[in-house]
Parts: C-alpha cells; structure tokens; sequence
C-alpha cells in the first residue's frame, strides 16, 4: 500500500518536515498545501462547514507547535485528522457549556437543504442526503474511507476503536447508503 | 445495487479509489472489478461520493495558514536574560573601575607625590545602547556622572572615573551585591526585547 504523500513527484511528508526544522518556511507551505484540502473535507463530513477555515488553521497551528512529538509511526495526515478531530470534540463540548446550539444532524441537514436551493444535481443532493442519515460515528468512518481511502488500521488509529470496529461501520454505512439511493 | 459476495476484493474499493494499492494487488482487484458488476456499480458509486462530498469542502488560503505557523525552531534565536545582560553590565562597570584604580595607583605621581586626581579617558563599553542614553543625556545639559546613573539599564560610562561620585559608585556597588543570582533555568520562550525607557530607568532605589 502506498502513501498518497510519498506517491507523488514532491519530497515526502517526513522530508518536508526536517525542511521546515532547519528552517525553511517553503516546507510549511508545501505540507499547508497538500495536507488542507483533505482537513477541510473532513471539517465539512464531520458537520463543522461553518467554522472549516478557522479549524484547518487550528489544526496546523496546534500540529506545528508539537512537531517534535510526531514520531512518523502513523503518516502525517492521519496526525492531523487526528488534531482536528480533537479540536473539534473541543469546539462541540464548550459550545454544548454555554448553550449553544450543537451542532446536530439536524442542523447540517437544514445547511444542506439550503444548499439545494443552489444545486440542481439531483444525483448529488441525493447522495449528500444518503450520507446525511448516517449515524455520526457511521459518518465519520464511512468518509475517512470514502474520501480520504485511510486504512481501517488508520481511521481505528484515529477514532481510537478498533479495526474491526471501523470495518463494521464501514459496511454498514455503505449499505445505508445504497438502501436510501434505491428507495 | 447488491453486495459483492467476494468480500475481500470488496473491501479493497476505497483503496483501489485512491491509488493506495501497490501493482500486484491492483492489478487482482482490477481483474475482478472488471469481471464483476457489483463491483464496478460500488466502485462507481464511491467515486460520485468522493468527488461530491469534496467539493463541499471550501478552498483554504494557505498563505493565511502559513502565515499563522510558529517559527521553525532553527529561527527562534534566544536572547540573554534582562538579568543576564544586566549583570554583564555591570560587570563591565566593576572591571572598568578596577584598571581604573590600578591606573592610579601604578602612576608615579601617586606613588611619590602628593595625591593626585587624574582623568582618564572615556571608557568604551560595548553595550549598543551606551551611545544613544548618554548622547539623550548629554543633549539635555545632565553631567556625566549622572548619566552614567541614568543609563543604567544598558549602562553607559562615557565620563571619566574621575567624575563618577562617591555616591553613585556605592549605589551601584549596593546593586551588585543585591542582583539576584542567574536563574538555573532559561525560559524557553524568546523574551520579548524590552522598550527602551524600561532599560534606561533600571537603577533601583
């Protein structure tokens, strides 16, 4: 199995890393640039679409401040998903301390209703409304696979279950999924 | 849309997707992804998901996220200790003194004759604020003596020895003696460069 991080024609994540130590900030910049696009996918799945920008940032702050405890046992993506999930288990608990209106499946529900005001796809409103009725912890592995392709090794790692755990979920997201795509 | 009934294939789907599976069991799972409807439905299936639910996600302004990194730690230069340049200082003061003192006793004019008061030259000390706190001094009729005081913080001695009273050479010996020690340990974060008035109101009562 492959590294999509090491795949591509670019230094690797650990290389970038040692870069950045010795001082080179282009290094920051390529780590920024490969891993946010996939932080913000998983800030969205995981319902936080109002607060990506600000969650991202968060996270590389948070995960450049504690370099020196990554230990390349994991790849770096996985640490980050890891320091963003983390963040925003923060973010839901303090809100839920002051009162704040959680966030619910309800809530990103009606985001994406409003959503389909503007997006005509049938197809794709359809498939966001499958994953939608997942249930949070469904939700969560089902994308870390769908749109990530992490291991169930990893997404374990991460949600900090197992990796038949993770499996289960999996299958059982994606037969809601087809179930709710052929009522 | 039915389930595969090869399991093992099956699960390899979302790695197929994205490329993570290396040439010998891409090439398996290719095989029977071609052979197989289920299959080649769910893989098509995973794929609308993929690209529907990413473009969800907003664009992030790496250059703000960049910009809002710590520095790397080859860039955090560590500046010595307020109490750390202050001692140095003062030292420099107290050496200063010393072959001042030895200069007038060793002159033969003090040894054989009658006592004599002699004015060496300025003493140059390398802090960089000496320049700036005695010419502000200076500039404002002060004598020597008291800006030497005055420009403790960094502390500048541009008179000479003569000049420096009994008085402020005693405060600034009281000082010496009740500096604390260095700490055993430097913190660890930079500390930040302290504005100039605060270095040049330094002398404590």
């Amino acid at each position: 199995m492959t590294d999509p991080s090491q795949s591509g024609d670019g230094p690797g994540d650990l290389e970038l890393i040692q870069r950045w130590r010795t001082g080179d900030q282009e290094a920051a910049r390529l780590l920024v640039e490969r891993h946010a696009p996939a932080l913000a996918r998983f800030a969205v799945a995981s319902g936080a679409r109002e607060e990506v920008e600000e969650l991202v940032q968060d996270t590389f702050v948070r995960a450049f401040a504690s370099l020196d405890s990554f230990r390349g046992e994991s790849s770096l993506r996985t640490w980050l998903f890891t320091i963003e999930r983390r963040l925003l288990l923060d973010r839901r608990r303090a809100a839920r301390r002051r009162e704040m209106v959680p966030v619910a499946e309800s809530d990103v529900a009606t985001e994406y209703d409003a959503l389909d005001g503007v997006v005509a796809d049938e197809t794709q409103r359809r498939l966001r409304d499958a994953v939608e009725r997942l249930t949070p912890t469904q939700r969560e592995v089902f994308l870390l696979r769908v749109t990530e392709g992490l291991s169930y090794k990893e997404i374990a790692e991460l949600v900090g279950s197992t990796e038949g755990a993770a499996r289960v979920h999996y299958h059982n997201a994606l037969r809601s999924v087809k179930e709710f795509l052929d009522a | 849309m039915r389930d595969c009934v090869n399991a093992e294939f099956r699960d390899r789907l979302p790695e197929l997707l994205h490329g993570r599976l290396d040439g010998a069991e891409r090439a398996m799972v290719l095989a029977h992804v071609a052979s197989c409807e289920d299959c080649t439905a769910e893989l098509a299936l995973l794929r609308s998901l993929r690209e529907t639910l990413a473009a969800d996600a907003p664009a992030i302004d790496v250059s703000r996220v960049v910009a809002s990194l710590p520095a790397s730690p080859s860039r955090t230069t560590r500046r010595p200790s307020r109490v750390t340049r202050r001692v140095g200082s003062l030292a420099s003061l107290a050496l200063a003194a010393g072959i001042g003192a030895v200069a007038i006793l060793r002159d033969p004019a003090v040894q054989d004759g009658p006592r004599q008061v002699h004015t060496l030259p300025p003493i140059a000390l390398p802090a960089p604020e000496r320049v700036a706190a005695g010419e502000s001094a200076a500039a404002h009729g002060q004598p020597s003596s008291q800006r030497a005081v005055e420009a403790h913080g960094e502390l500048a001695l541009e008179a000479g020895l003569s000049e420096v009273s009994d008085g402020v050479l005693a405060m600034l010996l009281r000082e010496i003696e009740t500096m604390d020690a260095l700490p055993a340990v430097e913190p660890e974060e930079p500390l930040p460069t302290p504005a100039r008035d605060d270095e040049t109101s330094g002398v404590e009562p």
